[in-house]
């Protein structure tokens, strides 16, 4: 597969001015009134013109009606696909739906920053973490005040701390501290607070208020309050030395997340795998007698 | 919170509602045809086309308003703005809408609300319209108020028409987020009469889905395989489970919701 510009689509998937639409509906509506007030009046050729004019009119603008509504109903089967896709973490292959809905304008604004954000989550999961910061950033730019705008500076936040841009990310994450409301966007923003502790090394202040963390974690994030578990795990490893603690965190991530995965989203949990116990995925069937 | 009379209201206008749009749309085509084709060319005949072009635009643009209303009310339902977003539904409800996929999509959002406040007869009597009137068309639409239905029939125990909901959404394809709104009342309904092993099937993808629920929801989900798993006697599956569910939610508030649960966490301890 040809290599992919994510941030292409962001322009690409800019929806087009109506202004422009009706502008051109208003146009032909007049160009006909005209036709039919200066040439088609009174004479019959005229007059047969003047209604050709109106059927083709009339068929153009049912095709158009038709093809606008396959295209839609196109656009939306494929961010549906694409949605799964991300859902499943098969982020390789969500690239080819996210390319076909946002390739053109898409004038929903609900399916556009979606697909964004999944964009965006692509391009982190595939190691492509400038263009994932730049589609992130363009959606908060868009959209300042809503709560995927929100969404996208969390992420910028953890990608900009992959990127070692710590000051940068000190800003995005302050500016999201005094914004946010609700335990869902809260817990997120938790989340890429303690991975800016952990990735400085300030590991006491990453097990401040431990208990109330761990629970907003897990109302907010639900599974994914397993990457919160294994942060503060590895926050207990490195400052407390409470090798139970952290065992007992590194646990409770792995019960919730796959080792491997805590890893690959977070790479400096790695040393978490070698040094305690993962929990046991779910257990096969026993075997029918 | 909407009383029983007001959704019966609301339940006769919407069908009343369906049926004019399609009076009005077969009306707006005979006049099409009428000026068009029939008495081209003729005073009456420019005024219809007048009058069509003029009905169309306007009832247009307030289909789009309300169509506009819906997504806005949709959004505060997920972000748990439910009395706002059920007086914008009202609203929608109330008035007159010429595309029947909006009237359909306020009224399967209004059962959403209700069966988030827990008024299950009023949602299930919502969705049963939705059903009536839903073509192949919406087939989102549809699934998504099978999946309400089911599950409100299930909370009414109606287990018959669970299991027919259930087994229309079985026969469908359905995409990740929709098999999410399924599996919960698709293990609870297995519980319920009495089949453990039908959860027990499949299982890893289902642990996979359940995964990708809200808490409260994804910790309930796991505490119900657990269960089977205890009456399917396959215990280290079980043991996994409820040990995966407390993650989720406290042990206290998991067995305040199901009793039956109690086994589970006692063998879980010894």
């Amino acid at each position: 597969m040809a290599e992919v510009n994510f941030t292409n689509l962001v322009e690409n998937s800019q929806p087009k001015r109506r202004l422009t639409r009706i502008g051109i509906f208003i146009l032909i509506g007049v160009g006909l009134l005209l036709w039919s007030l200066l040439v088609g009046a009174g004479s019959e050729r005229g007059e047969f013109v003047s209604l050709m004019l109106l059927w083709i009119i009339l068929i153009g603008v049912l095709v158009s009606i038709f093809i606008n509504a396959a295209r839609r109903q196109g656009i939306i089967r494929c961010s549906r696909k694409a949605a799964d896709l991300c859902l499943l973490e098969r982020w390789d292959e969500a690239i080819e739906p996210l390319q076909k809905v946002l390739n053109k304008p898409v004038n929903q604004p609900q399916i556009r920053y979606q697909g964004l954000l999944e964009l965006a989550g692509v391009a982190e999961h595939t190691g492509k973490l400038d263009q994932s910061r730049q589609i992130y950033q363009a959606i908060g730019q868009e959209q300042p005040h809503g709560p995927l705008g929100r969404l996208a500076l969390v992420g910028e936040a953890i990608v900009l701390l992959k990127l070692d841009q710590l000051a940068d990310a000190e800003a995005v994450i302050r500016r999201l501290e005094v914004s946010v409301e609700g335990p869902g966007l809260k817990s997120l923003v938790l989340l890429a607070r303690l991975y800016q502790q952990i990735k400085t090394g300030h590991y006491s202040e990453a097990l401040e208020d431990e208990a109330n963390k761990c629970e907003l974690a897990r109302l907010g994030l639900s599974t994914k309050a397993g990457y919160v578990y294994g942060m503060l795990a590895l926050a207990h490893k490195n400052q407390t030395e409470n090798q139970d603690q952290a065992k007992k965190y590194w646990r409770q991530a792995t019960m919730l997340i796959r080792p491997e995965n805590l890893v690959r989203k977070f790479p400096e949990l790695a040393q978490l795998e070698q040094a305690y116990p993962s929990a046991n995925g779910l257990p096969e069937a026993p075997e029918v007698k | 919170m909407l009383g029983n009379q007001e959704v019966q209201k609301i339940i006769g206008r919407i069908d009343t509602g369906i049926r004019l749009g399609r009076l009005i749309r077969i009306a707006i085509f005979v006049g099409l045809i009428y000026s068009l084709v029939i008495e081209r060319q003729s005073n009456i005949s420019n005024a219809i086309l007048i009058g069509v072009g003029v009905v169309w635009v306007a009832l247009g643009i307030r289909a789009r308003r309300k169509a506009d209303q819906t997504t806005a009310a949709s959004q505060m339902i997920a972000s748990g703005g439910l009395t706002q977003a059920a007086g914008m539904l009202l609203e929608v409800c109330r008035g007159f809408c010429l595309h029947k996929p909006v009237a359909l999509m306020a009224c399967h959002n209004l059962a959403v609300i209700l069966q988030k406040q827990r008024q299950w007869p009023a949602a299930w009597q919502l969705c049963e319209l939705v059903r009536s009137w839903a073509d192949k068309r919406l087939g989102e639409l549809r699934i998504l108020s099978e999946s309400v239905r089911a599950e409100c029939s299930l909370a009414m125990n109606n287990l018959g028409a669970t299991y027919e909901s259930l087994s229309i959404l079985s026969r469908l394809e359905l995409s990740v987020t929709e098999r999410l709104s399924v599996l919960p009342t698709e293990i609870n309904y297995c519980l319920q009469v009495g089949q453990p092993e039908a959860v027990m099937n499949d299982l890893p993808n289902k642990v996979t889905l359940a995964a990708m629920l809200p808490t409260q929801l994804a910790g309930a989900t796991h505490a119900s395989m657990a269960l089977a798993a205890h009456a399917a006697k396959q215990m280290a599956r079980r043991d996994w489970l409820w040990e995966r569910a407390t993650l989720y939610c406290p042990a206290e508030e998991l067995l305040a919701q199901r009793p039956g649960l109690q086994d589970v966490a006692k063998q879980r301890k010894s």
